[in-house]
């Protein structure tokens, strides 16, 4: 624009000159030809005054002509160094701008200075376009600047806020429903809630399947467990009635069927026992008395299917307190019923008690084919955590009962191979489960029993050699006496009494007569005879 | 959980105490056969074993007393007493002199015997 503004004054300028220059040329020639027309004579003077004229009019206007020409070229030329010399100026101003204090500028809005402080340090930019250039810079970059940062920070907040989610809330919430079994609302309302609406949501979504899964558990566990204690109050009953029928019936032919039927209840009752344990419920059955090891053993073998071929053998005069017996044997049944059944038919499991000094150690050993490694270490990892029915490892239960009860009870099991060519089970019943004043079976009082094992106290340690001969000589006092107690009657909820009615001490005589009683009895029917053996029915 | 009741008997099965055998094919034993110990127990007998050689070690014990001892039926106790028999840690007889006192078949005897005595 500057340049066609500028076109008028030079032009103008140009033809000032040319006129000026045109104005002396023609006083020059008007001149020369005033001198010549002097000197010719009067003839010739019109012809060259004419032609005199002309040529001085042409020549005069020539020089104008070159002088505007030569005036208006002169300028130009200089006007276009001027542009120039400005252009080299502004590139050089755009290039100190460009290397210089833009970047540092760029990168002081990047840290998140104010673009106006930024633009006042900034030395003053002399060109009005290119510090108006450099302002819009800056506020461009401070405001995406901004946008970002603001983006940044939501988004932290966000992850901080996942990161919350999964690491306090959750657990807590997973912690309150499954543990303190709490509903969802009130676990939720105990928990601070996400600030995210869209997480609240994932959270409440969360919480409450969880406590659906969780009450769906609860009460599958439930009605198992329940169910389990049904069956093993009947089993229990079945077992007091057949045992009942077995004393009656002991020496006609049905006594074996009985045994048989009794077989199977007992490993009837150990299923139950095992689904109860699993779902949460209990074993079926408490002793109120500490049973003795050999008692143990063999009530556990009494619940498998082989148990023809276990073989016992131990001198330990040792016995296990009364609350816990029954999770030993119930363990040591699933043990050896495993042994029996993984290893070749006819083959004998061997059963080892020995005391040691942590406690009484039980070796069940088979000649069976082993386990590899792997097995042995799934063995073990089962045996060693207590799984329920909600975390079972397949269709076979039996070492997960193991589990249970190893942690209940303190139990440990190992497991190794066997010099016998199969695995070598050992079970640790700790030291505190054990006790040495197993009262003798044969001798013992119904009252007795009751008085020197109460529940949950191992009865103090007595000499155990000691104990079991006073206990089980001949002359000891009376305690012939059979204590009877209907067997069913266990099971009916009526308080069955314990203590009750302290039978009389039998005198010496007594035992002539029930001689003398049996003796006469040979002739008489079988049923006579069992009830003169049960003098008490 | 309903609460259990509580069991007073020892959890050993009659047939984990027998060893699944049920009957008893020997004539040697019946209610009243007298049992005596020969000897003492032994460590690592079974403790019914050892429970009626305690019992018999002093004086003869017919075998229903040793049942109602030790709270056994009177076949399992025979079982048992079998196996102790044939191991040789008891011997047993009959109670002959406690029954011949009121048995008429045995006066017939005693007179025959009168007969043989005067006869010599």
């Amino acid at each position: 624009m500057a340049t066609r503004a500028g076109r008028a004054p030079i032009e103008r300028a140009a033809l000032e000159r040319a006129f000026w220059t045109w104005m002396i040329t023609a006083i020059v020639a008007g001149g020369a030809l005033l001198g010549t027309l002097l000197a010719v004579d009067g003839q010739s003077r019109t012809l060259v005054a004419a032609g005199g004229g002309a040529a001085a009019l042409l020549v005069s206007l020539a020089i104008g002509v070159a002088a505007y020409q030569a005036e208006y070229a002169r300028t130009y030329r200089d006007r276009l160094a001027w542009v120039e010399n400005e252009g080299d100026l502004l590139e050089h101003r755009l290039r100190e701008l460009v290397d210089g204090p833009l970047p540092a500028l760029i990168e002081r809005l990047h840290a998140g200075a104010a673009p106006d402080e930024t633009l006042a340090e900034l030395r003053a930019v002399p060109d009005h376009l290119l510090g108006r250039l450099v302002r819009m810079v800056a506020e461009g970059v401070a405001a995406s600047e901004h946008g970002a940062a603001r983006a940044r920070a939501e988004l932290a907040a966000l992850e901080d806020e996942v990161a919350r989610l999964a690491d306090t809330t959750l657990p807590a919430l997973i912690d309150r429903i499954r543990r303190d079994r709490v509903s969802a609302a009130s676990a939720l309302a105990d928990l601070p809630a996400p600030e995210h609406a869209a997480l609240e949501r994932l959270l409440r979504e969360f919480a409450g399947n969880l406590a659906a899964g969780e009450r769906t558990r609860a009460s599958a566990m439930a009605a198992c467990a329940s169910a389990a204690a049904r069956i093993q109050a009947q089993t229990t009953r079945m077992l007091a009635q057949l045992r009942e029928l077995e004393d009656r019936y002991n020496e006609d032919e049905v006594f074996g069927d009985l045994l048989d039927l009794d077989h199977h209840v007992s490993q009837l009752g150990r299923l139950a026992d095992s689904i109860a344990l699993l779902s949460g419920g209990r074993s079926g059955r408490r002793w109120t008395k500490p049973i003795k090891l050999e008692s143990v053993i063999r009530g556990a073998m009494g619940r498998i299917a082989s148990y023809q071929r276990v073989q016992y053998h131990s001198t330990s005069t040792a016995a296990v307190v009364g609350f816990a017996a029954e999770g030993v044997m119930h363990a040591l049944a699933e043990l050896m019923d495993n042994a029996a059944n993984f290893s070749p038919h006819g083959s004998a499991v061997h059963v080892y008690a020995e005391e040691e000094d942590a406690g009484v150690v039980v070796t069940i050993e088979d000649s069976g084919l082993g386990m590899r490694q792997r097995e042995r270490e799934r063995a073990e990892r089962l045996v060693s955590e207590t799984a329920d029915l909600t975390s079972l490892p397949g269709t076979r239960l039996g070492l997960a009962v193991v589990g249970r009860l190893a942690g209940k009870h303190g139990l440990r099991v190992s497991f190794r191979p066997s010099s016998r060519g199969g695995i070598g089970v050992v079970v640790l019943i700790p030291r505190q489960l054990i006790t040495h004043s197993a009262t003798d079976a044969t001798r013992t009082t119904l009252a007795e029993s009751v008085r020197s094992a109460p529940r949950g106290v191992p009865a103090p340690a007595r000499e155990p050699a000691g104990a079991m001969a006073s206990a089980a000589a001949p002359g000891a006092p009376d305690t012939s006496y059979l204590p009877k107690r209907r067997r069913g009657a266990t099971l009916t909820g009526t308080v069955e009494p314990p203590a009750a009615p302290a039978p009389p001490p039998r005198d010496p005589g007594a035992r002539f007569a029930a001689f003398r009683q049996s003796a006469s009895g040979r002739h008489r029917t079988t049923g006579d005879t069992a009830s003169a053996h049960e003098p008490d029915q | 959980m309903n609460p259990r009741p509580l069991d007073f008997d020892d959890p050993d099965r009659l047939y984990t105490v027998t060893g699944g055998r049920s009957r008893v094919d020997d004539d040697a034993l019946d209610l009243v056969t007298l049992v005596v110990a020969e000897n003492d127990p032994a460590p690592g007998m079974q403790s019914e074993h050892v429970a009626i050689l305690r019992l018999c070690r002093h004086e003869p014990v017919a075998v229903v007393e040793l049942s109602s001892h030790l709270r056994l039926p009177v076949s399992v106790v025979k079982i048992l007493l079998l196996d102790l028999r044939d191991t040789g840690h008891i011997t047993v007889r009959h109670p002959t002199s406690a029954t011949t006192v009121n048995h008429p078949a045995d006066l017939e005897t005693l007179k025959q015997v009168l007969v043989g005595l005067e006869a010599l």
